[in-house]
């Protein structure tokens, strides 16, 4: 019953493409509706072959080939969930699912107030779902069949089994998918011909700003994985899956600040369109490099043709994006001019071209071996050394800009403001990099990082601590200053809230790329070792024998100079079905370092290789994430405005009169 | 008992699709929001946004009492603007509906021979 | 403001203590740890760019395969021998090609994949420039007709005090609705 349904769903999701797009231009709101009412009932449509999919993991019924591959009798049901998304037609089906009830949602708030631009933006919503439905009713059909039923699976990968990849890949993948809502709302709003005219904006801000966050809580649960299960004490390899995921990240970040600055002054209107447009081809991107393949990485599903059909999509939307984008340029047109070069629109603007930027570099490294392969038929790896060294500058620069822009004026910033306005920032900045110094931080890179940390931080507070002087002054207390001056403008105030966890996540991450230390140590049972202020004395190691691995559990007593830490039990499974060692680290972690044993490995005369991590500051990137969540809360909680709208100048203009 | 499935799964979309082109239930509303006077709204509600920024900017000091100044001017004159927008607007009305009438009462004394009206 | 004014008042010197007493724990968290022998930390920067043959994009320092860890062993020994970091390079790269080290080389064809980016990053900047400058032209006064209005001086008098009006309106409504809660 499933399969019917998906076949239903793939004509309907086709059929509201056609009638959205065709009701739109040629104004039949009929067809329009009609379009729109498909829509709706597609996730209903969807969710049953999700269903079914579910019931045949839980029964464990292997003649479904897809259960097959990625689930075995000895899998504990709670992975169940997991393993829906670990294979390729399952996540598919996942991402359509998402698509379908994310539409919906959008769709029927966008139609309300803007029922042409919505029946654009809802075609371009169903075509990406009937692109993925194709795909998942002629390829990759996860409710297809067996011709004889296994005895019992394979299983997933071992990797996979921890707490992470339960929300993991699908925050990221829906974040990913997400970014088709802002891009259907801007394009909407452009085919409809009402690109030069800011309404869509508002909605536009709206998904861009949720899009943005799912992506950003994608990423640090993908690092906080990867840092707490597979075992090198690192969280971000520059991985061409990664990089992938990052890439639409980064011109969704550009897009949520340029658009504040089309919503203030009617500008960059074709800068965002063209922004939106680069942001959705890069989301398709990152489909393709995770499903095709053509780069190798430690994340890919299996090696498939398909990545080639998510290449060819793309090419296709990007085509007709710009095309569409060529044909309505005109109406993008700003009537507003700058007053002034420097402003805070221009440093927007400025961050805008760093991101994309970081976003360009990242792709060129990605795909160079690729050309490298074809120009002189010798494979070059292009890793994280390459991109630390080229991103790290510009992201540097970025996270200074976080710090100027919002201080300088709109319109026009003269060289008094900038002074003013940088006084104190600069100063903490430079009082930061003596003090470093003197206390032993000798590495240039990170004391510049680290002292443009304190400028961007000295500002906000700065600005924080005037804004609640200025209410305190007119009489209220200063907690209740605070608050209200964060509840009556909460998009500026929930702003400055993520940039703070922004900057706790750089300080984690200066922290541990700088001043992490590590090392190797082969131990016997009875051994101690020590690294820095940490001993630790080698106990034991218990093997298990489980259906599908074989575990070896090793015990070490940790001390911090004499005091006694306690237990840590790092692990490594071996997996021979798989040929898969996981190793599992055993991490105490502080706010001021994290403490981490691997194991590399057991050998049988009772030797042990052990590495040691002591990694600084960890702690604070994993603590930026719920504040980042808080802040992107605050700056889109709606805030009740008292608008003099038009009646209001009406009115003004008959009292003028009288 | 398949096929019976398959076509009550296909009927509740269908139906739900069919609906508006069988009911001619589409209002002619295919249009967003269009009217000169929803620019001018929005060019008005810009401006007075930026005057209170720029209040809530000076208020907290990141702006020196000169830029206030500027920006102030800047932000006024463009809702200035349109409020003299809205005026020639409103004048521009009533100047065509007074054309219009007096059009109105030549044709009635031409056509009827009579005094004009002391009309409305 | 006066240096001796920022140092009177009370409050700005609490918050300069605040923020370079954290100041100083950030650097104490940083350089607690400082255990690593030159050797150890040598290794360590080189185990990171060379890749592990058989884990594709790992580098030796993160893989934990087998293969990995003799690598590991490898670099150590050599290391220690007083082989310099080129050598140890050159050496992988003769058993394994080019591809094994993750920083590509700067000769040949793989230059590009280092020249571009800041050429672009050049470009970039340049456009940017570009950009600002033609956004602040002025537009042709045909653009739009309203930029012809010019305000006269009375004009503007009464306009403004409709607008102060308007924004006072508003401001006594927030008002109230503080008072309301």
């Amino acid at each position: 019953m499933g399969q019917i349904s998906l076949v239903i769903a793939l004509l309907v999701a086709g059929y509201a493409t056609l009638a959205s797009f065709l009701g739109a231009g040629l104004r039949m709101p009929e067809l329009a509706l009609s379009g729109r009412y498909g829509l709706y009932a597609l996730p209903l449509l969807l969710i049953i072959p999700s269903m079914s999919l579910v019931d045949a993991f839980v029964s464990n019924d292997f003649s479904v080939r897809y259960v097959a591959e990625n689930s075995n009798l000895a899998m504990p049901v709670a992975y169940t969930w997991v393993a829906m998304y670990a294979g390729n037609a399952g996540s598919l089906l996942f991402l359509a699912l998402v698509l379908s009830g994310v539409s919906v949602i959008a769709i029927a708030g966008l139609s309300r107030k803007l029922p042409h631009t919505g029946a654009y933006a809802a075609g371009i919503l169903m075509l990406t779902l009937t692109f993925f439905l194709a795909i998942i009713v002629g390829l990759a059909n996860p409710l297809e069949r067996l011709p004889i039923t296994p005895a019992d699976g394979q299983g997933i990968n071992p990797l996979l089994v921890h707490f992470g990849m339960f929300i993991h890949p699908p925050v990221q993948m829906t974040g990913l998918v997400l970014v088709t809502v802002p891009f259907s709302i801007a394009m909407g709003a452009m085919m409809a011909g009402r690109g030069g005219h800011d309404e869509w904006v508002s909605q536009g801000r709206l998904w861009g700003m949720i899009t943005w966050v799912v992506l950003t809580i994608g990423l640090l649960l993908g690092a906080w994985w990867a840092y707490t299960i597979l075992g090198w004490g690192g969280y971000w390899a520059w991985d061409p899956v990664e990089n992938s995921a990052l890439m639409p990240w980064l011109a969704m970040t550009a897009f949520v600040h340029s658009i504040m600055v089309q919503k203030r002054r009617g500008m960059f209107r074709m800068w965002n369109m063209v922004l939106i447009i680069t942001a959705f081809a890069m989301a398709q991107m990152g489909m393709f490099i995770n499903r095709g393949g053509p780069v190798p990485s430690v994340h890919s599903f299996a090696e498939s043709s398909m990545g080639w059909l998510f290449l060819a999509f793309m090419g296709f939307t990007l085509l007709g994006s710009l095309i569409a984008f060529w044909w309505r340029s005109g109406t993008l047109k700003s009537r507003e001019t700058l007053d002034s070069m420097l402003c805070r629109e221009s440093i927007f603007l400025l961050q805008n071209v760093l991101f994309l930027t970081v976003a360009l570099v990242t792709l060129w490294g990605t795909i160079f071996p690729i050309f490298s392969d074809v120009a002189q038929d010798e494979t070059v790896t292009v890793g994280a050394p390459f991109f630390n060294r080229v991103n790290g500058p510009i992201i540097l620069a970025l996270v200074a800009l976080m710090g100027i822009g919002p201080l300088l004026p709109w319109r026009r910033a003269t060289r008094t403001n900038v002074v003013r306005a940088l006084k104190y920032p600069v100063a903490a900045g430079i009082v930061t990099a003596v003090v470093l110094a003197l206390l032993g931080i000798g590495q240039p890179v990170a004391l510049a990082a680290f002292s443009i940390c304190a400028l961007v931080v000295t500002g906000i507070i700065h600005e924080w601590v005037r804004g609640t002087m200025s209410r305190h002054r007119s009489g209220e207390s200063y907690p209740i200053a605070f608050g209200r001056l964060l509840a009556r403008n909460r998009p500026r105030y929930g702003g400055y809230v993520v940039h703070l966890a922004i900057i706790m996540l750089a300080v984690g991450a200066i922290g541990s790329s700088f001043y992490g230390v590590q090392r190797d140590m082969v131990l016997r049972p009875g051994d101690t070792g020590t690294l820095g202020d940490y001993s630790f004395k080698y106990l034991r190691v218990e093997e298990t024998l489980f259906a599908d691995r074989v575990e070896e559990v090793a015990e070490l007593e940790v001390y911090s100079g004499d005091s006694y830490l306690g237990l840590m039990r790092p692990f490594r499974a071996f997996y021979p079905d798989f040929r898969i060692a996981a190793t599992r680290g055993a991490i105490r972690s502080t706010p001021i370092e994290d403490f981490y044993i691997v194991p590399s490995e057991f050998n049988e005369d009772g030797r042990a290789v052990f590495r040691i991590l002591i990694n600084p500051l960890v702690w604070w990137m994993w603590a930026a994430g719920p504040l980042l969540f808080a802040g992107v809360v605050l700056g889109l909680w709606p805030q009740r405005q008292p608008a003099p709208a038009t009646l209001t100048v009406r009115a003004l203009s008959q009292a003028a009169r009288a | 008992m398949l096929v019976l499935i398959a076509f009550l799964l296909a009927l509740i979309p269908a139906v739900v699709v069919a609906y508006p082109l069988v009911r001619r239930v589409g209002r002619s509303l295919l249009s967003d929001e269009e009217t000169q006077d929803t620019e001018l709204a929005s060019r008005w509600e810009t401006a007075i946004a930026g005057l209170k920024n720029t209040e809530l900017e000076w208020a907290i000091g990141n702006l020196a009492t000169e830029d206030r100044e500027w920006l102030r001017e800047q932000y006024m004159t463009d809702a200035a603007l349109v409020l003299k927008e809205m005026e020639l607007e409103e004048g521009e009305e009533r100047a065509v509906i007074a054309t219009v009438e007096r059009e109105m009462k030549r044709i009635r004394v031409r056509a009827g021979g009579e005094a004009p009206d002391s009309g409305e | 403001m006066s240096w001796a004014k920022f140092i009177s008042t009370g409050w700005d010197l609490r918050w300069a203590t605040t923020g370079i007493a954290t100041v100083m724990w950030l650097a104490v968290a940083c350089t607690s740890q400082d255990d690593v022998t030159l050797l150890e930390q040598r290794a360590h920067e080189l185990n990171e760019v060379i890749m592990c043959p058989v884990c594709p994009g790992e580098s030796i320092n993160e893989s934990q395969h087998t293969l990995a860890v003799q690598m590991r062993a490898i670099v150590n020994t050599k290391l220690a021998e007083g082989a310099a970091e080129s050598d140890i390079k050159a050496f992988f790269v003769e058993r394994y090609g080019q591809s094994v080290l993750l920083e590509p080389s700067r000769r040949g064809f793989t230059l590009l994949v280092w020249v571009i980016p800041p050429f672009g990053a050049v470009v970039a900047a340049i456009g940017l420039y570009y950009v600002l400058r033609t956004m602040r032209r002025p537009r042709s006064p045909v653009a739009s007709p309203t930029a012809a209005l010019q305000l006269t001086e009375d004009e503007r008098a009464r306009y403004f005090e409709q607008i102060e009006a308007a924004i006072g309106e508003t401001n006594s409504e927030e008002q109230r609705s503080r008072a309301d809660g």
